[in-house]
């Protein structure tokens, strides 16, 4: 049996192609991140150590405000109010707890810099409380309650005049046949004003549930874009919520997802490559600023003896395309971030043993 | 002597007037607060119990069945190690 020379070499160009385009097809829509300017910062502190204060979960600059959304283990409240000049606590308000003006769980926050009020779509509770900062301020916190029944939410974003951007998916087991839609517009009556229900490509179920339990979720001041990025990977989706609709935008992928799912639970189980991406993003009309890491392997902390700690100390700079423009490297754990309109960044910061204060960093980017 | 006395009797009346007065105004309002919390706080039941790992993300667990949230305050995540039966569908989670 003789094969045609030409008929061979046509054989293996067409093998080989198809390698090739296999592996494209596999990594390639993943680019690795090139931030056009790297280069250190250091935060300055505006409070002391806030004893107590611990898993930070928002935070929000407001006039001449920095609130900060986590759990004061010592007075039992969600919110506290600080000074963003002085570091002052000007208040601590919304109690741990069932009753009025109180929740269990603070991490569906929402916020509405227009009116100046904060909400928690508490889902444990099955009520959704909103206060307005003057009232907290003045220390009469009288929340707008109504009821919360849907357990597929998993992060809101708060818009203006009340609006509101919820992401919601059904639970993992009973996805046939549920009415789920991804993302909702919603207005302050509860009325939908428009919906969106794609993806980023991903390769499994599973990967997507658990990347998606705690999505960071934030929209643009001026209303028109919102960024969603998954925690255990490197993806930015960036769409537009103008005209009241949702539609889409750029998704830009970085590093793939690369953790075990437990089959029963439908929960994260580290490898030798999970880490941890965006801690935080957060939106302003010009830049998405992202708490970042990318480098830490989540299966080796705590392995040296340090205890468990992961020090997110890294902020990236993305423009509304999702391009990288800009790394900054500090020494704090950074836990979540905001920036004001002097172009100042406020975060909780913590160190290595997990002492917190809020602190400010001057942004050289207009 | 006896001026003495009445005057400080009278004084004496006065202030346990008023106190009585104010305790009785703001009595309802603390009563229906309180009465408020002790009924929601009775009603706290819990059907799965795991562990905050304390590094990233908030302690969230969700039940894949009915996506039922169970939340620690003060922690930070992944939790791990669940296991109960979720209060609101009764699916075992293990």
């Amino acid at each position: 049996m003789t094969f045609d020379k030409s008929f061979l070499k046509f054989s293996v160009a067409l093998i080989l192609t198809f390698i090739q385009a296999g592996c494209a097809w596999d990594e390639g829509q993943y680019s690795e991140l090139k931030f056009k300017e790297r280069h250190s910062g250091k935060f300055e502190p505006i409070t002391e150590e806030l004893t107590g204060i611990n898993a930070v979960s928002d935070i929000f600059p407001y006039q001449d405000y920095v609130i900060v959304v986590a759990f004061d283990a010592i007075d039992q409240t969600f919110v506290t109010v600080f000074d963003k000049d002085s570091g002052e606590t000007v208040a601590k308000s919304v109690r741990y707890g069932r009753g009025p003006n109180e929740i269990l769980m603070p991490t569906h926050s929402y916020f509405d810099r227009e009116r100046g009020v904060i909400g928690f779509y508490d889902q444990m509770l099955g009520k959704d409380i909103s206060f307005k900062i003057e009232d907290i301020i003045a220390g009469k916190p009288n929340g707008h309650e109504k009821d919360a029944t849907n357990n597929n939410i998993h992060s809101v974003a708060g818009t203006r005049d009340g609006m509101r951007v919820e992401m919601k998916m059904p639970p993992f087991f009973k996805r046939e046949g549920s009415p789920a839609v991804r993302l909702e517009l919603i207005d302050s009556s509860g009325n939908v004003l428009a919906d969106y229900d794609s993806w980023p490509e991903i390769d499994t179920d599973e990967q997507k549930y658990v990347m998606y339990q705690q999505p960071r979720m934030d929209i643009s001041p001026d209303n028109r874009r919102m960024v969603i990025a998954p925690s255990y990977a490197g993806i930015l989706e960036i769409l537009s919520i103008e005209d009241e609709k949702i539609k889409d935008g750029v998704t830009r992928y970085y590093s793939k997802p690369d953790f075990n799912v437990n089959p029963k639970s439908i929960s994260i189980e580290y490898n030798n490559g999970t880490m941890i991406f965006a801690n935080d993003v957060y939106a302003t009309d010009k830049y998405i600023y992202c708490a970042f890491d990318g480098e830490t392997r989540l299966l080796n902390i705590g392995k040296d003896g340090s205890g468990k700690s992961l020090l997110v100390k890294n902020i990236a700079i993305f423009d509304w395309k999702g391009r990288e423009l800009e790394l900054i490297r500090t020494s704090d754990g950074i836990q979540r971030i905001c920036v004001d309109d002097d172009n100042v960044l406020y975060a909780m910061v913590e160190d290595s043993l997990h002492r917190v204060c809020l602190a400010r960093l001057n942004l050289k980017r207009h | 002597m006896k001026k003495k006395i009445f005057l400080a009797a009278t004084a004496a009346l006065l202030v346990t007037t008023a106190a009585a007065f104010v305790y009785a105004n703001n009595k309802s309002a603390d009563d229906d607060f309180w009465n408020r919390n002790a009924e929601a706080l009775a009603n706290n039941e819990g059907g799965v119990v795991g562990k905050c790992e304390d590094i990233v993300n908030e302690c969230i667990a969700q039940c894949p069945y009915c996506n039922s949230l169970f939340y620690t305050p003060g922690h930070k995540g992944g939790a791990y190690g669940l296991s109960g039966v979720c209060p609101n569908c009764h699916s075992s989670i293990h």
